[in-house]
């Protein structure tokens, strides 16, 4: 158990706690019990880009209904554990997105829908969409096809569960370890305008656009 | 019809594209009085769009002006041709509001200035640096390319023809072996009971 | 008592999240669909506890939460759980009615003020549409409660289920303070066509939008023991209360269940469509109900 389950901070602490009172084992079965917690809830933040977004209603409601797994959509992604990215991906929209995924707290996951983010799918020579989406974002899951059935994606979130409950290297973790890497290459395509700026005055755009 | 005349008066041809659409060649000099004149004289209030063609064999933008009259029943295209160098087009956001998101959008994409306009600011893209990226001369493959290269290819892809070639080879291979077993059983059996060759015979 | 305390507050925790684990897995039925299992909310609540909290607003921001579930723990403390038995009852002869309806309101206000210090527009947008519907559901509600406390002539919880056991239930007894008092029952537990603070489809999760991981579980199991508090106190005060533990689940989960089918049925109203019809039908059938008490015994 290599990874930082409490989350970053709070792991060796308690790991060195259980062990100093000789109860290491002890925290092996809580780290499996809250595994197998958070692999059966599973709150969803659905970012709706390209053509996949129409993919998830049908998901989501009566039809296929992915609560009885423990997976339910929410607003915002402060309470999310997971983000759907459901389509090709513009820089404009990937600016978005890396600011939603630091905005979730840990442990988070991202699942791709389509082919689009693996390697540009029909878009591949747009001037405007990024081809590989795993070089500025870890992904945990990547559910094939254009665009992939209902079946599909629950089948996506099943092998998640599984991925969590079994205690895989997540996404989240590959990211703050290879985190130069990924801002890296994130500012080679973004041109080091990472965040949208606070700049632009939305009300005053007749002066300019600047506050 | 009365428009046809009315334009013959300011020496302009109109020319019946379909039975509601009609077209109006003009320069550009003469742009912003005409466009004025069809709004005021002849009932042509609402703006639809205004397009960009690129002509780069010809060094010129080509810009079509979609009018419509109250009634929705006619559409006139009024075309005019600018240079590509310094494009500049007088501002329309004054006469007609939507003009101003569409005359934003082209100075984005084809880098037409236009002078006096509010807000020529980012429309769909953000901080984009290089070339308008609609310009023809702007090579979109060459830049997607240094930007987003492919993924690398998987060590384990084969040659799909190859493949085909191999699998139909092998089908044709186990067939014969096939047709052959069955061949020699049947050598088999005729030497065991000849009778029933026989009868199969009759 | 603080080990009665603790007994009732775990029984509250678990009772809360099963009837919202049943509300969740109702509301699935009705729409069609298999529905996540009872236990849900329990898994939710876990994996919240488990998570980080990297969000940081100062420290009015994370009192928020914990002033809520005080006013939950309190309220749910104050409430005589069981008609007979002195159990599970420590501390209620301190309070009476007036402060409960003092208590209940001190969750919005905490809520108001952590909101604020996060700054996040949605989550203000929900605060304000919550405050001015409570101007709308407290009405009723306070009214009702004045017509029991002048029909039983005292405002102490346990005379009104004694009064209760030889005059007849007041459900029976006053029905038009029952339904007053029932239709801003709906609004307290957050059920459609109340629910608008947290509109997901309009102002995102409301005042939860900034909260994550353990703010958002405290959330979460304030809302539930609050949930449970209110259920006991309408037994208690409409029906007499329970002598034993079935009775009470059989009851709260009566009123529960009808509060989920209201919810299901109805849309959502807007804020001034809801302050609006709660000040005008429910609060003329209260004062009906008042009128009938103050004339007619």
């Amino acid at each position: 158990m290599e990874s930082g389950f409490y989350g970053s901070s709070l792991d060796g602490n308690l790991k060195c706690k259980f062990e100093e009172s000789g109860l290491a084992n002890t925290h092996e079965i809580m780290e499996k019990a809250v595994r197998w917690f958070r692999s059966r809830s599973i709150f969803v933040v659905a970012y709706g880009t390209g053509c996949g977004a129409i993919e998830m209603p049908p998901t989501f409601t009566s039809r296929y209904d992915a609560e009885r797994m423990g997976v339910v959509g929410v607003a915002t992604p402060r309470q999310a554990d997971l983000i759907i990215l459901s389509g090709y991906l513009a820089y404009k929209t990937l600016r978005r997105v890396i600011r939603t995924y630091e905005q979730m707290q840990k442990p988070r996951y991202i699942m791709t829908l389509g082919s689009c983010p693996i390697n540009g799918g029909m878009y591949w020579d747009s001037y405007n969409t990024i081809k590989k989406l795993d070089d500025y974002l870890p992904i945990d899951v990547s559910v094939t096809g254009c665009m992939p059935r209902p079946e599909a994606v629950i089948d996506g979130f099943v092998l998640l569960q599984e991925r969590i409950r079994n205690g895989e290297k997540a996404g989240w973790e590959k990211y703050d370890e290879n985190f130069e890497f990924y801002k890296e290459n994130q500012k080679r395509v973004l041109g080091g305008h990472i965040d949208p700026s606070y700049e632009t005055d939305w009300y005053n755009l007749k002066s300019g656009g600047k506050a | 019809m009365d428009l046809a005349s009315k334009l013959e008066k300011l020496s302009l041809e109109l020319v019946q594209k379909q039975d509601y659409l009609y077209s109006v060649t003009i320069d550009f000099e003469r742009l912003e009085s005409l466009l004025l004149s069809f709004l005021n004289e002849f009932g042509y209030i609402t703006l639809d769009s205004i397009n960009c063609r690129d002509d780069l064999e010809d060094g010129f933008f080509t810009i079509t002006y979609c009018l419509q009259t109250e009634e929705r029943d006619h559409v006139v295209m009024i075309q005019t041709k600018i240079q590509r160098e310094n494009a500049s087009l007088p501002t329309m956001h004054t006469i007609w509001p939507q003009a101003e998101i569409m005359e934003r959008e082209m100075h984005e994409m084809f880098g037409v200035d236009f002078p006096g306009h509010p807000t020529l600011i980012d429309f769909a893209l953000e901080y984009w640096d290089n070339m308008p990226p609609l310009r023809r001369d702007f090579d979109t493959l060459e830049y997607v390319n240094s930007m987003n290269p492919f993924r690398e290819q998987r060590n384990d892809a084969l040659d799909a023809k190859e493949e085909m070639k191999k699998k139909r080879e092998a089908k044709k291979a186990a067939k014969l072996k096939a047709q052959q077993e069955a061949e020699a059983k049947a050598a088999l059996e005729a030497q065991n009971n000849p009778s029933d060759e026989v009868k199969n015979e009759e | 008592m603080i080990f009665q305390i603790i007994l009732l507050i775990m029984l509250a925790y678990v009772v809360g999240f099963i009837y919202f684990g049943l509300y969740r897995n109702i509301t699935a039925r009705i729409q069609g669909r298999y529905g996540p299992t009872v236990y849900q909310s329990f898994y939710d609540s876990i994996k919240l506890f488990s998570k980080n909290n990297t969000v940081s607003y100062g420290w009015m921001f994370y009192l928020g939460p914990v002033i809520m579930a005080t006013g939950a723990v309190l309220t749910l403390v104050l409430v005589p759980v069981f008609s007979d038995s002195d159990f599970l009852r420590s501390v209620t002869s301190q309070g009476n009615l007036f402060v409960l309806l003092y208590l209940m309101v001190l969750g919005p206000l905490g809520n108001a003020l952590a909101v604020g210090t996060g700054g996040n527009p949605f989550g203000v947008m929900g605060v304000v549409r919550g405050l001015t519907r409570l101007i709308g559901l407290e009405l009723p509600f306070y009214i009702a409660v004045v017509g029991l406390i002048i029909a039983a002539n005292s405002s102490d919880i346990v005379h009104i289920i004694d009064v209760q056991k030889t005059a007849g239930l007041n459900i029976i007894n006053h029905p038009l303070l029952f339904i007053g008092a029932m239709i801003s029952m709906v609004g307290f537990f957050g059920a459609s066509p109340f629910d608008i603070p947290g509109a997901p489809q309009e102002v995102y999760s409301g005042p939860r939008t900034e909260f994550s991981g353990k703010f958002l579980a405290l959330l979460m199991s304030q809302g539930s023991l609050f949930a449970f508090a209110k259920l006991v106190l309408i037994v208690d005060l409409f029906l007499g209360g329970a002598d034993s533990l079935v009775m009470l689940v059989l009851k709260t989960f009566t009123i529960f269940v009808a509060i989920i089918f209201i919810g299901i049925v109805y849309g959502r109203y807007k804020v001034e469509q809801a302050v609006d019809f709660l000040m005008k039908l429910p609060t003329l059938i209260a004062v009906l109900g008042l009128a009938r008490i103050v004339w007619f015994g």
